[in-house]
């Protein structure tokens, strides 16, 4: 792509973009990554699908989905920014 | 392309595997089709590497940068879950219960940083190595390469010897071979991979590696699911019966209930600020390990980047979300002898067949001829090799899991073995010593980097095998490879990307901060029993101390190139190269 002056105002709109993006998204990581665990203490009490304390599951299964579907919706996001902004298909 | 060439044969030899091997299987001789499954594994990865073999640089540096997003995340994957991940993760759970829950957490959830700050823009460079894209950063600096890669050869070759050892002990121990040849056995099968394609072979290798392991995995973990009655309806939910009996027999032998959180030391700290730092820094690591993030560069473009490294740590939770139900079905498989008169114990044919390796140990310590929890331990290791035989599953179970953690150790020994041998040639022998070297020169300068490589490690591993002391620095440098990561690669990486003011002083005092940081701290307390700082009564243990090394970095970094941006300002190229990053091609 040759750098012409009016693609640097997009170049400007799309890094601008990025940038909220990715606050957003890695605000959204601390959710499995530290939020989900931090009441460990007190979700140990609760006990969902006949006898699985909450604060295992959340570490051991509900964290990691949560992962994988973050970086899907962040790739899918990013690709329509892509297309609405830069113009590539 | 014939039918025979590329993916096409790839998958037909996978078939033509899977059906010879239970074809034996079926005529019911054990030790003929255990030995054709696991060597004849090998002869297929070495299959699909001559496939995929090459001439061409950029093939072999970086796969022709052309892999698309489910094979790179197959292979990237396989390449991080090493024979460790796949023999032991599930006892080191089995072991600690909650408190080990840092384990799983943290070696999957560093993918989404991968995802959101590095990934798309490690590919972007065009560079072909992390040190090349850090000398590129630090204005062409030539110092910052040779920090970088001399990083690189201490964390992938400690790495490289731990999968060899690996690779030896289950070699020896499904073959009734010598670790130690099997560790050079290791080491000759991955030159043979990476030395035919490079990155090319060793990529596609990989991905067979994956499927051969996960479904190895899931075979012994759903047969002994069937068993233990927890499709209800599936056994990732429907353990809940199982660990509440589990639990009540803990407490009731007066043990502290195995999901009961903050109980046990966990990367030589306690408590729950230690348990979410380490996940941290197990995180921050992943991202700043030399050998995950080469495999950024093999992608096709910054989409594929992008949704590769989703499937990426999908295929590797298909493993990780598994572990701490094996580590439940295998915890509850052993417990159940506990209260048992000892004699009526060692009647039981998982302890008759594993007693002899030490893998289980009983000492009636009170004398009184009872099981009490204390007086039966248990390698980690015993949780996924033993398991085919705690659940009385069939023979072929046992040869299935032997070869997925050869499938394991291998996958993560090649893309190390790669890393090695690009950073040799292209980071030193093309950079500083002949940088006109022409192609047809430099993929053999390549080639006999990868052979004196391996044949260096192999040795080691054997070592390792051999002398416990040395045994226990690599596996004591291999945990430390996160918290050194952690503290000077990662913040740099990402500073690097997000920020174009980061100018090479920056990099070099926020690498030497961080490090200077976490060095101290990690020989101090995981080599010589300091003991670890407190806060608020929990101690800060090695790998929740890398959490504090990354901000120094990260500090430092920004002081620095702030307080030298008046005479140090980052060249017109260096600004460009950053600006290129944030805008796909």
């Amino acid at each position: 792509m040759v750098v012409e002056k009016e693609s640097l105002e997009v170049y400007k709109k799309y890094w601008n973009r990025l940038k909220k993006i990715t606050v957003i998204w890695m605000i959204a990581w601390t959710v499995p990554a530290i939020f989900l665990q931090l009441p460990a203490n007190s979700l140990k009490h609760i006990e969902i699908m006949g006898g699985i304390p909450l604060h295992w599951f959340m570490a051991a299964f509900v964290s990691i989905v949560l992962g994988i579907s973050l970086i899907f919706l962040y790739a899918y996001v990013m690709e329509r920014t892509d297309r609405e902004i830069l113009g590539k298909y | 392309m014939g039918f025979l060439e590329g993916k096409n044969a790839v998958i037909f030899f996978i078939a033509l595997y899977i059906v010879v091997v239970a074809g034996i299987a079926a005529t019911g001789n054990v030790f003929v089709a255990s030995a054709v499954g696991v060597f004849g594994s090998l002869f297929l990865y070495v299959i699909v590497a001559v496939l995929m073999r090459t001439q061409v640089t950029k093939d072999f540096y970086v796969a022709g940068r052309s892999i698309g997003s489910i094979p790179i995340g197959s292979s990237i994957a396989s390449n991080w879950m090493s024979g460790a991940s796949f023999v032991s993760m599930a006892g080191a759970i089995a072991v600690l219960g909650y408190d080990s829950m840092p384990y799983i957490t943290g070696w999957t959830l560093g993918y989404c940083i991968a995802a959101f700050m590095i990934a798309p823009f490690i590919r972007r460079s065009a560079t072909y190595t992390v040190p090349e894209f850090i000398e590129t950063r630090a204005a062409n600096w030539s110092v910052a390469r040779v920090i970088a890669v001399l990083m690189l050869f201490i964390v992938s070759f400690t790495y490289l010897v731990a999968q060899l050892v690996a690779t030896g002990v289950i070699i020896g121990r499904f073959l009734g071979l010598p670790a130690v040849l099997g560790a050079f056995l290791g080491s000759a099968i991955v030159i043979l991979f990476a030395g035919t394609g490079g990155w090319r072979s060793v990529v596609w290798v990989q991905v067979t590696q994956y499927w051969i392991l996960i479904t190895a995995y899931w075979i012994a973990f759903l047969t002994a699911a069937y068993v233990a009655g927890i499709f209800k309806p599936w056994p990732h939910f429907g353990y809940g019966e199982l660990l509440t009996q589990l639990e009540s027999r803990e407490v009731s032998f007066g043990l502290k209930a195995f999901t009961e959180p903050f109980t046990k030391t966990f990367g030589g700290g306690t408590g729950e600020i230690n348990w979410i730092l380490s996940a941290l820094c197990l995180m921050l690591g992943t991202v700043g390990l030399p050998h995950v993030l080469s495999q950024f560069y093999l992608v096709r473009d910054v989409k594929t980047a992008r949704y590769g490294v989703g499937w990426g740590l999908t295929f590797i939770a298909l493993l990780y979300l598994t572990a701490p139900v094996y580590a439940i079905l295998a915890r509850s498989a052993f417990s159940s002898a506990w209260g048992m008169p000892i004699d009526q114990v060692k009647q039981l044919s998982w302890i008759q067949k594993w007693l002899p390796t030490g893998l289980v140990k009983i000492t009636d310590l009170n004398g009184d001829g009872i099981l009490q929890p204390a007086e039966m331990s248990f390698h980690k290791d015993i949780v996924v090799v033993g398991m085919p035989d705690m659940f009385g599953l069939p023979w072929f179970i046992a040869m299935i899991v032997a070869v997925g953690g050869l499938a394991a150790a291998l996958s993560t020994a090649n893309g190390l073995l790669m890393v090695m041998t690009v950073g040799a040639t292209r980071d030193i022998y093309k950079r500083f010593i002949n940088p006109n070297v022409t192609e047809r020169r430099e993929i053999w300068v390549g080639r006999t980097m990868l052979i004196i490589l391996a044949l260096v490690s192999g040795f080691a591993g054997a070592r390792a095998l051999m002398d416990p002391t040395f045994s226990r620095y690599v596996a004591l440098l291999v945990g430390w490879a996160f918290v050194f990561a952690t503290a000077s690669f990662t913040p740099i990486i990402i500073l690097g990307i997000f920020w174009k003011g980061l100018n090479r002083y920056g990099i070099v005092a926020g690498m030497i901060a961080g490090m200077g940081i976490a060095l101290p701290y990690v020989i101090g307390v995981g080599l010589f029993g300091i003991s670890p700082i407190v806060f608020s009564g929990h101690k800060i243990g090695t790998l929740a101390w890398g959490v504090v090394a990354f901000f120094v970095n990260l500090m430092v970094a920004t002081i620095v190139s702030l307080a030298t941006k008046a005479e140090k300002a980052n060249p017109p190229e260096t600004i460009e190269f950053v600006e290129k990053l944030k805008i796909p091609e």
